[in-house]
């Protein structure tokens, strides 16, 4: 065997290797580590985004700060119907349902045109909450849950 | 193929007269790429149906139908939804509108884009003859998803969870670490065959131990670590939770139990010799918000049980028209107090009975009947014929405290069919007067309780006393039956379970090969009358057939 033909032997092999061993643990830690969830660049560092839908809207919800204390939520209501639609009235609430905690209905303040804010809403504690985010509008009432875990 | 083959040979004949380095190199490289072909091959996407769930069977009381929907498992997405829905004797010939319907929220908002519309739609004709109807929708995605059924009047939407095959990290590894010590031992043989220095040789075999090591590590971990909750089962179900269920793990928690409900009952009308239909709200105990994570349990949303005036019971199962909002129709016959339980279980765990505080009364009207006949007068085991099928009830001795094994002979063939999941059910109410209007005693009565039974008992399980009630068992047997045999090859069948013929899954309400013996084991905790109800399937049709027993006072021992 060549000098060359066996260094291009050599590094096939170290490669294969080291991929081998690095995807063999990746597979075994990284599930376990946490789940990271995207978010957009405009949220704060730490939120969470989730996206649902009704038959008439769809509706993003940001979570700022998804763990035990006070947090900003963010609503975006966009229709699925582009005709004019009067703005609906949003209005968000948060439920930890096995411990049977709820949070006061909270008005989302409209920010823009299909964007809506509500300032302080408290998780008083850590576990797999619900945000329920209610959609009054056009002689209607959608009403979507986000499940969502609240860290310690 | 011929062209292909040739220059291997030519290889393999003259190994050392061809040494291009770049021959090396490529079949390092197919070796290499072989393995990661195989690593992804073997990759989560495509790996074991840990998550594969079975067929869901919904019994549902649509207006004047009592249909039980089968959706069977959806094996691959996008893909069919296969609904099955089977119509019982006397189900009226119509039309059912079947949506499909994503639900649920996820971190992308393109996968969620679809949630709360109507993706695909079709449409179930039934006759009139009973028997199973089907339908199929295509699922675009796994998640949570509805399914609504409407016959015109009123639409029920069903829940449910289209699953996606996923394999735990464990197994992951394990499947990582032996493909690739399957394609490290080549690489260390070519190594060590080509290499002029032994120990290169160390540099593959190096990877191989790595390798080896994942993998039996993954093997060994696979059987030990906890199984990430069940979506929709014991939390709330989401696109990416049903997707990557390892990923949404979060904080493990042992128990997902939640608060108890709260049971709201209102009536369309309390006019007896009509139709009412009864509106139930369930809200969560805690918190008062409508109650929607009612999951599937014993084959139905919800199981409302209707007691009249007279004895009558009926077992319905409403359906489900919003959140923590289920609606049914029940005939008012007679005028009286109806009294009316509902059991369900919430996501999390847990079945919940509750009994509404009120019941419903219904006032005398010139539709009413003013005579029924429906509650035995007297205590006692025995025959009835309900439908034109003979029943026979035995019983052990009824002594409070004390199990009783209820055995009732239903027609004298094995062709009872599952219902609800089960060869039969038993609803016992009491303590209460046996003179007394049957609907307003069971509206108080301390107890209600719910039983089942997955067919025969083998008569070496119990003995039968010969009380009062029971004055012997001869006359139930069937003429196959020995008399001084142990347990039957038939009885250890029905003992076996309703497991179907593939091991996949319960058998449904098209297997008729069971019973004709139906026993239940119930203890009855206090002397006294009590009512009770045997409920079986035959020939499509649901027999429920009454009975009043009394329960003596506990043995004392010698």
């Amino acid at each position: 065997m060549s000098p060359s033909g066996r260094r291009f032997l050599v590094a096939a092999v170290l490669v294969a290797a080291i991929l081998l061993t690095a995807l063999s643990v990746h597979a075994l830690w990284a599930p376990w580590s946490g789940g990271t969830r995207p978010a957009s660049d405009s949220v704060p560092r730490g939120a969470v985004t989730l996206t649902g839908g009704t038959a008439h809207d769809v509706v993003t919800l940001t979570v700022s700060a998804p763990v035990t204390g006070v947090t900003a939520v963010d609503v975006r209501v966009v229709a699925r119907n582009a005709a004019v639609r009067s703005s609906p009235v949003v209005t968000v609430s948060a439920v930890l349902p096995t411990a049977g905690h709820a949070v006061p209905d909270l008005p989302a303040i409209r920010v823009s045109d299909n964007s809506y804010h509500v300032a302080g809403l408290p998780l008083m504690m850590p576990g797999r909450w619900e945000f329920l985010v209610a959609v009054d509008g056009d002689g209607r009432r959608d009403r979507l849950v986000f499940p969502l875990t609240v860290s310690p | 193929m011929n062209d292909s083959a040739a220059p291997t040979r030519e290889c393999d004949t003259f190994p050392r007269t061809a040494p291009d380095p770049r021959h090396r190199l490529g079949a390092a490289l197919a070796v290499v790429l072989t393995a990661v072909a195989l690593i992804l091959a073997m990759s989560p996407q495509a790996g074991a149906d840990s998550n594969g769930g079975g067929d869901l069977h919904v019994a549902q009381t649509l207006g004047d139908r009592e249909l039980t929907v089968i959706l069977r498992r959806v094996t691959g997405v996008p893909g069919p939804l296969h609904v099955d829905v089977f119509t019982h004797a006397g189900t009226p010939a119509g039309a059912l509108n079947l949506a499909a319907v994503p639900t649920g929220v996820s971190s992308s908002a393109s996968v969620a884009s679809a949630t709360g519309t109507v993706v695909d739609t079709a449409v179930v004709t039934l006759g009139s003859r009973p028997g199973t109807y089907s339908a199929v929708l295509d699922v675009t995605q796994a998640g949570p998803w509805e399914l609504s059924l409407s016959d015109g009047q009123r639409t029920a939407t069903i829940p449910f969870i289209v699953p996606k095959q996923t394999t735990s990290p464990a197994e992951s590894a394990a499947y990582l670490g032996f493909s690739g010590a399957g394609a490290l031992i080549l690489v260390t043989v070519v190594v060590a065959v080509r290499a002029r220095r032994g120990w290169w040789t160390l540099v593959p075999g190096g990877g191989l131990v790595a390798c080896l090591t994942v993998a039996v590590t993954g093997a060994l971990l696979s059987s030990q670590l906890p199984l990430p909750p069940s979506q929709g089962g014991q939390v709330d179900a989401t696109i990416d939770g049903v997707n990557d269920p390892y990923a949404s793990v979060g904080q493990q928690t042992g128990d997902y139990s939640r608060p108890p409900a709260t049971l709201l009952l209102s009536s369309s009308t309390d006019r007896a010799g009509e139709i009412a239909e009864l509106q139930l709200k369930l809200s969560d105990a805690a918190t008062g918000l409508p109650l929607d994570d009612v999951v599937v349990h014993d084959g139905a949303l919800m199981h409302l049980l209707a007691i009249g005036p007279s004895g009558q019971l009926w077992h319905l199962h409403p359906v489900r028209t919003g959140p923590g909002a289920f609606e049914v129709p029940l005939s008012l016959p007679e005028a009286g107090h109806y009294a009316v339980s509902a059991e369900f279980a919430r996501r999390g765990g847990g079945v919940q009975q509750l009994r509404s505080a009120t019941g419903l009364d219904a006032v005398s009207s010139s539709g009413a009947r003013t005579t029924a006949g429906d509650a035995p007068a007297q205590a006692g085991t025995g025959s009835r014929t309900v439908a034109g099928v003979e029943v026979r009830l035995s019983a052990s001795s009824l002594v409070a405290g004390k199990a009783t094994v209820l055995t009732a002979r239903v027609g004298d063939t094995a062709t009872l069919q599952p219902w609800l999941g089960m060869v039969g059910h038993l609803i016992v109410v009491g303590p209460l007067s046996p003179t007394a209007a049957v609907g307003a005693q069971t509206q108080k009565a301390q107890l209600w309780a719910h039983s089942h039974s997955m067919g025969a008992m083998p008569d070496s399980a119990h003995e039968e006393s010969g009380t009062q009630e029971t004055p012997h068992r001869g006359p139930h047997r069937g003429p196959h039956s020995s008399p001084t045999s142990s347990a039957s090859s038939s009885e250890l069948h029905s003992m076996s379970g309703l497991t179907s013929v593939n091991g996949d899954g319960i058998a449904d309400e098209t297997v008729a090969a069971y019973g004709p013996d139906v026993a239940f084991v119930y203890t009855f905790p206090a002397a006294g009358y009590y009512r009770v109800w045997i409920q079986a399937e035959r020939d499509n049709t649901l027999l429920t057939v009454p009975y009043l027993l009394h329960v003596t006072g506990t043995e004392k021992t010698p």
